[in-house]
């Protein structure tokens, strides 16, 4: 199809061309082509992260229940996270996350949360790290160290 | 009639129709070659290498300068007001500033209007200065840090049509081809007059090629100014104009147009060298230096605003007056633009790839997932973890230590090397791999293969406290002589050359006593501390000889700071990473790079060894620290001394940052420095830079305290109270809880006999 278009062009500019340029010049044998200069390299395939183990990510990990986690600068990050998370969006949620804990990089309320998009991303490994690393630094807040062996108890049995 | 077919004109008609034939394919040929380049790819575009973004929150600790400097080296420009993306003013506590768009990937995030105020270094308030509403949080765009070019080392920014003001267009094709959106790719009158004015004077002086013809010389002919290419280029541009539309290619010009070199980075299309020339995104340019670019395009060596100036002003009035004449710019506009500096900005020192020895570890990094050539070609996104305050810091304190400590009385050339980590995350936050940062020959912080001394004695203790070991064990520090497979005999030394008896063995690693580390090792057994070695993370082959125990095993700085960074993150093996994400050109994101945490050590182990590691900075080898400001941030660390002083080291870590450095000689040679007087001085330097928060370890549930008595001062003196040192205990291992006994079993140790000078007397000085 594109061939039948474009004989029409071709035979309009052989003639402008003809007119246009001394004999000399048309008659030249065409030079070869300069090498082709994009590359015909497909774009590097989406490495994706490591499949989850198991079956694909079930509803996020159980919200617990009375939980008031301490909150300090990144807090509004935190809490859109816990939106995002709310939501399904865990891509979103764990950017969101990884922001916070940037700002306040040993809140062991925000590594719990990661914890737990992991978990509903059905990264069960990572979720149980990510729970021992809130654990590691919760220090005097039994409520937030029993929610996180409880969230690996959950991630062991689904292993 | 039958004159007509004569052979003569039947030779002539099979001629012109051979001749027909043979150019049909010949233009078929350059059809092809036109589709596939703008079907296509249009150009190889250089991998951008960004920063990581800065965030602002209230509350953060910040000064108005810091947050300034960050600015001024993301490309913002600072003005009495703000005007346009990437734009800043301040007053005494007061920043403004106008963020550039950016797609993270999260998402698209829009410029922000901030106002910023700061009260005692510390951000007091956000306030979007449009509606005036409070911002607890804000993320600026990142600064550009470099790129991997093309091997053509072209450089672009590609702009949409819709992208590219109007001003802007309107002034190129009034300059350039007032003809472009009449003519068919080619205008023969505008030829024909060139062609008149090259016979005349002799030579080619006049072009009287339409955009079109520009385009497709830029984009597919060499150089050379011959008729054959001129008649080549006049088809393919007729050729060009059939197939695209007039915008296509006039956007396709706008991107194209070499306009500059920054070095060996040639400067293409409109944007990028707004950005070049100007820090500004095309929205923000003013009609002047619109003009300044738009004349360009004539000659961008000889029209260049910093090589020549004069040539540019001249050229830059003649455009205005254009402009003025046309009708595209009013005549107030015209008389204000006429009397516009040429520049109104110093230009960037060092432009683009600022950071290289970081660019090479990110390269290594990539490697992994991508091909040199797509890093080179596809336009790719990538998004680090540098932050640029740390980064610059961690370059001027080497430096200046460096030549400080050469001063003093140290080695000449001496060379370093510096990496600077979050503490928890394992993001590398800057990257130092030689004293000159710029030139980047050889980058020691990734390639510098070196025996690592003491710092390997965190390792030994590790693996002692998790075999029931505590932090008051008595260790028997005294001479021992050991036999290598080889037969031959080794006597350790301390570097004071004394032995301390029966020490805590606390106080063996604070004061990083060799005798006590060997005889404790080789009690442990070589394969326990080389499993422990490697749960920290070390990758490398470990040969199991004894003088692995005083660091007879050689790392790169970056791969000491990867095992550190397990004792840093409370025991959580932690990779280090240099990229957070990579994005296509088109901003999909292509690969996002979680964090990764793996808990390889029991939290109550690591807290009483980095207690340990703390006690080395309070009263150990690295007590140097408490004449500096960071001697109340209690620091947690090592250091590394190897045999007559050829290597310097020293890795520990703040409340948020660890930081490794090492100091040596590329020759190999004594740098007459230690540890603590080298390569402590250089790590005290820089967090002190930094602003590095001090270090308070998280108590594990599982920790009781218990006194002991570490020293014996006289019971009536005023040093009578330091006899009591105050340590960690698990609850397992109490106070006093007998270890495996260090004198009693030691297999591979025996008695000293005198022995010759061996293979392993050369290690006897590794202390610190």
């Amino acid at each position: 199809m594109t061939t039948q278009k474009t004989i029409l062009p071709i035979i309009i500019i052989a003639l402008v061309a003809a007119a246009l340029l001394c004999s000399g010049c048309v008659g030249k044998v065409p030079v070869p082509l300069p090498p082709e200069k994009t590359s015909p390299v497909p774009p590097p395939a989406q490495p994706a992260p490591p499949p989850p183990p198991g079956e694909p990510a079930e509803p996020p990990a159980p919200s617990p229940p009375a939980y008031s986690p301490r909150t300090g600068p990144a807090r509004t990050l935190y809490l859109d996270a816990e939106q995002a998370l709310a939501r399904g969006e865990r891509e979103q949620a764990e950017m969101l996350v990884e922001r916070a804990l940037r700002i306040e990089p040993r809140n062991p309320h925000y590594w719990y949360t990661l914890a737990r998009i992991k978990y509903a991303q059905g990264d069960y490994p990572q979720a149980i790290q990510l729970c021992r690393k809130s654990t590691s630094l919760a220090g005097g807040q039994p409520q937030l160290i029993e929610l996180n062996s409880r969230l690996i108890r959950q991630a062991e049995a689904k292993r | 009639m039958k004159r007509l077919l004569t052979p003569l004109t039947l030779l002539l008609g099979a001629a012109l129709l051979v001749g027909a034939v043979l150019f049909y394919l010949y233009a078929g040929r350059l059809e092809e070659e036109i589709r596939v380049r703008f079907e296509g790819k249009r150009w190889s575009l250089p991998a951008t290498v960004y920063a990581r973004p800065l965030e602002l929150f209230v509350g953060q600790q910040l000064s108005p300068s810091l947050l300034e400097d960050e600015l001024l080296l993301s490309g913002y420009r600072k003005g009495e007001t703000v005007a346009g993306q990437g734009s800043f003013s301040r007053s005494g506590d007061r920043v403004t500033l106008i963020s550039r768009a950016f797609h993270h990937p999260s998402g698209p995030e829009p410029p922000l209007h901030l106002e910023v105020r700061f009260t005692n270094e510390q951000i007091l308030a956000l306030t979007d200065s449009r509606d005036r509403s409070d911002l607890p949080i804000a993320r600026l765009d990142p600064a550009r840090i470099g790129s991997f070019h093309p091997t053509a080392h072209q450089d672009r920014i590609v702009l949409e049509s819709e992208e590219v003001p109007a001003l802007l267009t309107d002034t190129l094709l009034t300059v350039e081809d007032r003809h472009f959106h009449k003519h068919h790719g080619i205008a023969p009158l505008a030829i024909l007059r060139a062609l008149i004015a090259n016979l005349r004077a002799g030579e080619t002086v006049q072009g009287g090629s339409t955009i079109t013809q520009q385009l497709v010389k830029n984009l597919f002919l060499s150089p050379e100014r011959t008729l054959a290419r001129k008649g080549k280029e006049a088809i393919m541009a007729m050729i060009l104009d059939w197939h695209y539309s007039k915008q296509d290619i006039l956007t396709t010009y706008i991107n194209e147009v070499y306009l500059g070199q920054d070095g060996n980075r040639a400067i293409h299309g409109f944007a990028l060298a707004g950005q070049h020339y100007f820090q500004r995104n095309l929205d923000d340019l003013t009609p002047a230096q619109i003009a300044t670019l738009v004349g360009m395009v004539k000659g961008p060596s000889l029209y260049n605003p910093r090589r020549n100036p004069d040539n540019c002003r001249q050229r830059r009035q003649l455009v205005l007056a254009v402009m003025g004449e046309s009708g595209l710019i009013d005549q107030a506009t015209f008389q204000a633009a006429r009397a516009e500096p040429l520049l109104d900005l110093p230009g960037r020192k060092g432009g683009f790839n600022r950071f290289p020895a970081f660019l090479d570890l990110v390269r290594q990094q990539l490697a992994a997932e991508y091909q040199e050539a797509d890093l080179r070609s596809d336009g790719l996104q990538i998004l680090t973890t540098l932050d640029p305050r740390v980064q610059f810091q961690v370059e001027a304190e080497l430096k200046k230590s460096i030549s400080h400590l050469e001063l003093q009385g140290a080695t000449e050339n001496l060379e370093g090397a510096v990496i600077v980590t979050n503490r928890d995350n394992g993001e590398v936050l800057g990257l130092a791999g030689g004293r000159a940062a710029v030139e980047n020959t050889f980058n020691r912080a990734l390639q510098a293969r070196r025996p690592i001394g003491s710092l390997v004695k965190p390792a030994v203790y590790l693996c002692a406290l998790e075999h029931g070991y505590t932090l008051a064990s008595p260790l028997d520090d005294s001479a021992l002589s050991l036999t290598g497979e080889d037969g031959r005999s080794w006597r350790p030394r301390n570097y004071d050359r004394q032995e301390h008896g029966i020490i805590p063995l606390y106080a063996a690693l604070a004061h990083s006593y060799n005798l006590a580390t060997v005889r404790l090792g080789m009690t442990l057994g070589l394969e326990p501390v080389i499993a422990t070695l490697q749960r920290m993370g070390v990758t490398g082959e470990i040969s199991p000889f004894p003088s692995l125990l005083l660091g007879a095993i050689e790392m790169t700085p970056f791969e000491v700071a990867q095992f550190y960074q397990t004792l840093a993150a409370d025991g959580f093996h932690t990779p280090l990473r240099a990229i957070n994400a990579v994005m296509a050109a088109d901003r999909t994101t292509l690969s996002r790079y979680g964090w990764l945490v793996e808990q390889r050590f029991a939290p109550e182990i690591i807290f009483q060894l980095n207690h340990a590691l703390q006690r080395v900075m309070s009263e150990g080898t690295g007590k140097a620290i408490l004449d500096s400001p960071l001697g109340s941030h209690h620091p947690a660390g090592k250091t590394g001394t190897t045999d007559e002083l050829r290597d310097s080291w020293f890795a520990g870590f703040s409340g948020e940052h660890l930081a490794v450095v090492w100091l040596g000689r590329d020759d190999n040679r004594p740098i007459a420095l230690t540890g603590s007087s080298g390569a402590l001085v250089v790590w005290i330097n820089t967090l002190e830079a930094i602003h590095s928060t001090p270090l308070a370890l998280t108590e594990p549930a599982g920790i009781s305290w218990g006194r002991i008595q570490a020293r014996a001062h006289q019971s009536g003196s005023l040093l009578a109270g330091l006899n009591d040192t105050l340590l960690p205990f698990t609850a397992a291992g109490e106070v006093e809880q007998p270890p495996p006994s260090a004198t009693g079993q030691r297999p591979a140790v025996r008695s000293r006999p005198p022995g010759s000078g061996s293979f392993f007397e050369r290690l006897q000085n590794w202390l610190q």
